[in-house]
């Protein structure tokens, strides 16, 4: 620009034209035009305000030659003063007429050095006026020059104003669209859908609303999962009263009431700082299944809150309703799933049981994985664990037919291989296209406490022996799949089951279970977890197999089931506390076991005052004295004592 | 409470936060929403309450604070401006990825002021900053 030209007019205009159209608020080019105003001659003092279509005064500025001040105190009760009948054409107003309308604007005015206000109002985007006003010395102004320059300046103002409000639109829609892309990413992905609501919640406080509430309907009645509010110290406030009622929203959670469309009063205590809510119904498949609630502090942005939150309300209805019948399918599926298994074990002496199963992750179908320990007549009794290959409505039939062909076999003195014959046959027989793999344990007592194992493997993974000293050996036993050969060609194996030793039968999945790396259970920390869990009681044991070490994911069907050798039983009584040491000694005594109680039994007998149950079995080399207090909460206390 | 003290300047922000992509977007999002705000910058938890001291420089009246930093984390920093009773009229949000409940909790018994998602579209995180700087800045008892 020309230096001598720096107070030209048009030169202002320009830099005033481009400044705004450069801008995204007209805060931005605020300096620039007030004091390009302010230059003019006779001007004294600029007024500028903004007011919503309901003529509240939003924005209020005042410049002189003190400088420019946004919402300087008292202005906006001024500039109220004069919203009925404001000019549209330039006209000065002298001073004392204009304060018969509104006094404090006339000080102002006159404290600039002014005698007269030029005002004219105009319209500004979204169904509001703007105000722009020029305190004017009559000596020495020409009102016909300044009412251009103000015209020229209101089409600059007009057209900033609008170009911004058009880009703010735009950009509310995108982030409106964004905010709803990852609400909706984030409802498909979890099927924790109270959880990924909170978490939406999250995303809508303070983006497009000062607090916000999630009731989802629970057993007939809407229950409130979670809300937000953009200050921390009111959140709790906010729950608290919209589960107490407090607010304008309780009709429509008591089903009295339907949801209104539009901002209405919250009815909310003013503690809370809520004024106005916009309430959206999730409804799917005809039913209503929550209800979402965005509060402001005033009015809101009703055409982006309302659209959004019918959008939002919409995708949310239609994830809760996937998500309540993914947990009926589980929960059928878990109901028929132990319908498939025994619901106890039977009970023999110097035996211990204990079986595991878990499901799938996430599996909406019945696997085919079982367990079972049969009594035969002679006093052998039969562990067995199956696979039927598949899951679902055929794996399940087929299963039943497993359990129930064997199980029947079994239960009438018929050997191990004789029952899978006959399985093997009648699968053939029928045309039955699955196949099923399975591993039997046929324990008969020797003398002194042992059990001699005949095993069996119709191509399931063999069972697994621990030694006293930890050793983990696998059954030699091999054999084919059930189902698919005329022969199953089983070659048993036949071990010896000390006191003390274990036999662990299991289904695929536990070996398959993998860790972060890949690494297959079965081939790494299985027999490690073995040696170090076989002191536990058994049902720990097997836990603690399912659980995969801790580091491997057990995450497939899979069914664990697991034989103590006791031994012989030398105690097996509830006594009082105080008598359970000696108990236990005696029983060491009578199995010529030369151990003696350990300390934390000791301890964990000392002082308590109710019942225990106290077991010793095991012969003249190794012992286990487990020590169960009878109170529900007392817990257990067990050693293995080796001579 | 009560928000004002002659120390305090209504339109400084001090914005504490390690990855400079995020205190871009930061300046970005408020330069255009709120260009009357004078933003401070702190790239790590280390130096706040030092700055907070600085009897040289006016005091922030709110602060966005960054909860996942090396150093001295964003817990770290609430718990130690919280603990001076000098910086009570401080308005700390916290800006984070997390929207987990045990985070939130945390965040409100440390004493932050608001927990606020800090999303990754550039549209939506002005948006969030928008909101909860409009919020702050309607309350009757905080200077403006």
């Amino acid at each position: 620009m020309h230096p001598n030209r720096e107070g030209h007019w048009p030169d202002r205009l320009h830099r005033l034209w481009r400044s705004a159209f450069a801008s995204v608020s007209t805060r931005q080019f605020a300096d620039e035009l007030y004091s390009g105003l302010l230059e003019l001659p006779g001007v004294r003092a600029v007024l500028g305000g903004r007011l919503s279509p309901a003529d509240e005064v939003l924005v209020t500025r005042w410049a002189d030659a003190t400088g420019l001040h946004s919402a300087a105190a008292g202005l906006a009760a001024d500039i109220a003063d004069l919203v009925v009948d404001l000019p549209e054409d330039g006209v000065v107003v002298p001073l004392p007429l204009l304060a018969r309308r509104s006094p404090g604007l006339a000080a102002r005015a006159a404290a600039s050095g002014g005698d007269g206000l030029l005002l004219i109002a105009f319209d500004v985007a979204e169904g509001g006026r703007g105000l722009l006003g020029l305190a004017t010395v009559a000596d020495g102004s020409d009102t016909e020059l300044l009412t251009t320059a103000l015209s020229q300046v209101i089409e600059v103002v007009v057209a900033a104003d609008h170009r911004i409000s058009e880009q703010r639109t735009l950009e509310d829609l995108q982030a409106v669209d964004a905010l709803l892309a990852e609400a909706s990413l984030r409802m498909d992905a979890s099927l924790d859908i109270a959880d990924t609501l909170r978490a939406v919640l999250r995303m809508v406080v303070p983006a497009l609303a000062d607090g916000a509430a999630v009731h989802i309907r629970r057993e007939e009645r809407m229950v409130q999962v979670a809300a937000a509010h953009v200050d921390a110290r009111r959140e709790a406030l906010l729950a608290e009263h919209l589960r107490a009622g407090h607010w304008a929203g309780e009709p429509v959670i008591a089903g009295a009431a339907r949801a209104g469309d539009g901002p209405v009063a919250a009815g909310l205590p003013v503690e809370v700082g809520l004024a106005t809510m916009t309430m959206g119904v999730l409804r799917a498949r005809g039913r209503d299944v929550g209800l979402l609630t965005f509060f402001h502090r005033g009015t809101p942005a009703k055409r982006v809150t309302t659209r959004f939150l019918h959008d939002l309300a919409s995708r949310a209805a239609l994830a809760i309703d996937n998500a309540t019948l993914y947990e009926q399918r589980r929960h059928d599926v878990a109901s028929l799933q132990q319908h498939l298994l025994p619901a106890v074990l039977p009970t023999v002496p110097g035996l211990e049981f204990a079986a595991g199963y878990n499901a799938a992750d996430h599996a909406l179908e019945v696997g085919g994985d079982f367990y079972g320990v049969v009594d035969q007549p002679d006093g052998a009794v039969v562990a067995l664990v199956g696979d039927v290959c598949g899951r679902g409505a055929p794996a399940t039939a087929l299963t039943g037919l497993a359990r129930h062909t064997l199980e029947t076999v079994l239960a009438e003195g018929g050997p191990a291989p004789h029952a899978l014959g006959i399985l093997n046959r009648k699968m053939l027989r029928d045309g039955i296209t699955r196949f099923l793999t399975i591993a039997t344990a046929t324990l008969r007592p020797g003398s002194r406490g042992e059990w001699w194992v005949e095993t069996q493997s119709a191509g399931h993974p063999a069972p697994l022996l621990v030694r006293r000293g930890g050793t983990v050996v696998e059954s030699r036993c091999r054999g084919r799949l059930v189902g698919v050969f005329a022969e199953l060609d089983l070659r048993p194996a036949t071990d010896r089951l000390l006191p003390g030793e274990l036999l662990v039968l299991f289904s695929d999945g536990l070996i398959e279970a993998r860790d972060a790396d890949g690494g297959f259970y079965g081939d790494t920390e299985l027999p490690l977890t073995l040696t170090r869990s076989r002191e536990l009681p058994v049902a720990e044991m097997v836990e603690a197999l399912l659980a995969g070490a801790g580091r491997y994911h057990v995450n497939d069907d899979v069914a664990v089931l697991a034989v103590r050798n006791l031994g012989v039983t030398a105690l097996d009584r509830v006594l009082p506390a105080h008598e359970v040491l000696g108990a236990v000694e005696n029983a060491l005594r009578e199995l010529t076991h030369p151990g003696c109680p350990p300390d934390h039994l000791a301890r964990f007998v000392a002082g308590r005052s109710t019942d225990i149950r106290a077991k010793v079995a095991g012969d003249a080399e190794w012992a286990r004295v487990e020590l169960t207090a009878v109170d529900p909460n007392g817990g257990t206390a067990w050693t293995e004592l080796t001579a | 409470m009560d928000r004002t003290d002659s120390l305090t300047d209504a339109n400084l922000v001090l914005v504490v936060e390690d990855s400079e992509v995020d205190r871009e977007a930061i300046d970005r999002a408020l330069s255009r929403s709120h260009p009357e705000l004078l933003l401070e910058f702190l790239p790590n938890g280390n130096a706040v309450l030092e700055r907070l001291r600085d009897p040289t420089r006016p005091r922030p009246a709110l602060m966005f604070l960054d909860l996942s930093m090396p150093g001295v984390d964003g817990y770290g920093v609430l718990s130690a401006v919280r603990a001076d009773p000098d910086f009570a009229a401080l308005t700390i949000i916290v800006l984070t990825s997390s929207t987990t409940s045990a985070d939130i909790e945390r965040c409100y018994a440390a004493g932050a002021d608001s927990y606020i998602y800090k999303p990754v579209n550039f549209a939506l995180f002005r948006t969030v900053l928008q909101g909860a700087v409009d919020y702050w800045h309607s309350l009757p008892d905080r200077p403006r």
